[in-house]
């Protein structure tokens, strides 16, 4: 059958003035309709992605403040004993990129263990397709996370002034 | 903070430090008759024309006024002073963690009032040991890890490691070097203090009130630990206490009052 087209409309003539209304459906009309529904699908998905995202790094930023507020005395401490503020910046971010790259992949994996062991169940394929690109975007996704969440944290750690915090009485 | 980070390239750090160093020597050098004097004398630390305010106008305070002082290498100094004589500002000056507001110190050769705010950090690394009366460890961190703690932006290295584990030894806490301070006594936190302030080995250790937080019993003991660390180790002191009797057994006393420095005995 090459003219699907063509007999799709020669039936739809057929039976134009009959009184049931007939319309013809074709294999590509359905596909078209199942990808218009998937790109939909995605899109939703990306929204889903980017609100985790930013309430990710935005949770990061306020754990991460808290704990430097809490630690100033730290900090003096630690200004005292000569660390320089670059120093204390990097200090402040790794940790920073240590508990983004902890929460991501902890994420990614209870998010693919639900994929395909939960979902996929009901359906009879893997979901989720865990390729080393994938995890290095992870991985990338919790640095960047890390940092931007991390980066005033850590410059307010740098600006404690050790003669405020370290004085006794 | 067990992590370490790396962030500086030793050679290129090496010079810089050099050529501060080298920068500190010409000021000094440059500098009034009375400097080059110093030098001879082999002063470790000098303070010249030294003042400090605080606020201005109506809180305006005069915490240190036109203090001179001169401490030679390998001495065992106190300044004694009521509350609010101006101690803690005087030791923040000395150990470059605070800027006075005239009046210059030298430490090690090195003018510390001329190094720009970026670069003081080095000052208080290479320079400077300091000791508090509350100890100021960090909670969360073994002793060890609590003396190693000025070595952390460093490159990690044996030797660090090995002359933190000495310096615990040396105060009488190596079986302890795994314990965090909230299992230590006061005495015994205040003896990581004193073996954190060692570690880099500072031309100077400056001391605020550091048995004041602690029994009289005690503080005797950390007294006797660091005039035996200046005799064994030649380690420079400077500590201050408003305890007459602490500063009595010291190879010399500066008295404080109101922010003006008199010296007990001649300089
Ligand atoms: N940051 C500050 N702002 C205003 N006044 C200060 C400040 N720090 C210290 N002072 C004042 O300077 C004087 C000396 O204080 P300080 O050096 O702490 O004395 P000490 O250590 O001998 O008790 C005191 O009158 C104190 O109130
Ligand atoms: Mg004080």
């Amino acid at each position: 059958m090459d003219n699907v087209e063509g007999v799709a409309a020669a039936i739809e003539e057929k039976y134009e003035e009959g009184t049931v209304p007939v319309s013809t459906m074709m294999a590509k009309d359905i596909l078209g309709e199942i990808n218009d529904a998937m790109d939909v699908f995605q899109s939703f998905l990306w929204v889903i992605a980017v609100v985790a995202a930013v309430a990710g790094g935005i949770s990061i930023f306020i754990v991460m403040l808290m704990s430097v507020i809490e630690r100033r005395q730290e900090f003096g401490i630690l200004k005292a004993s000569g660390w320089s503020n670059r120093n204390i910046i990097s200090s402040v971010v790794v940790q920073s990129i240590t508990i983004a790259l902890l929460g991501a992949l902890l994420g990614f994996a209870i998010g693919s263990l639900i994929a395909n062991y939960g979902i996929s169940s009901y359906i009879g394929v893997d979901i989720a397709i865990i390729t080393t690109k994938l995890l290095g975007e992870i991985v990338g996704f919790g640095i960047i996370m890390g940092v931007l969440g991390g980066l005033y944290p850590a410059l307010q750690a740098a600006r404690v002034s050790p003669i405020e915090t370290l004085r006794a009485t | 903070m067990e992590r370490m980070t790396y962030t500086e390239s030793e050679p290129v750090e090496e010079l810089r430090r050099k050529v501060q160093e080298l920068e500190g020597r010409l000021a000094a050098v440059e500098g009034r008759g009375r400097e080059r004097e110093e030098r001879r004398g082999e002063a470790i630390v000098a303070a010249r024309n030294l003042s400090k305010i605080y606020g201005e106008g109506r809180t305006r305070v005069v915490a240190l006024s036109e203090v001179n002082l001169s401490i030679r290498k390998g001495e065992f100094v106190a300044v004694q002073g009521a509350s609010g004589s101006g101690k803690t500002t005087l030791l923040n000056m000395l150990g470059a963690l605070d800027r006075p507001t005239r009046g210059r110190v030298v430490i090690d050769g090195i003018e510390t009032t001329k190094v720009p705010e970026r670069k003081l950090f080095r000052i208080r690394r290479e320079k400077v040991g300091f000791i508090f009366q509350t100890y100021y460890l960090v909670p969360t961190l073994t002793a060890l890890q609590n003396v190693l703690l000025p070595t952390m932006p460093l490159r990690a290295n044996r030797d660090l490691r090995d002359s933190a584990e000495q310096l615990l030894e040396l105060v009488g806490l190596r079986e302890r070097m795994d314990h965090k301070p909230g299992e230590l006594s006061g005495g015994e936190q205040q003896r990581v203090a004193i073996a954190r302030a060692l570690v880099l080995n500072p031309a100077i250790i400056l001391a605020d009130e550091p048995t004041g937080n602690l029994d009289s019993k005690t503080g005797a003991e950390i007294m006797d630990l660091m005039h035996r660390l200046n005799k064994e180790q030649k380690r420079t002191f400077i500590i201050v206490t408003h305890d007459a009797k602490i500063a009595s057994g010291t190879e010399r006393v500066f008295y404080l009052t109101d922010g003006r420095l008199y010296s007990g005995g001649g300089e």
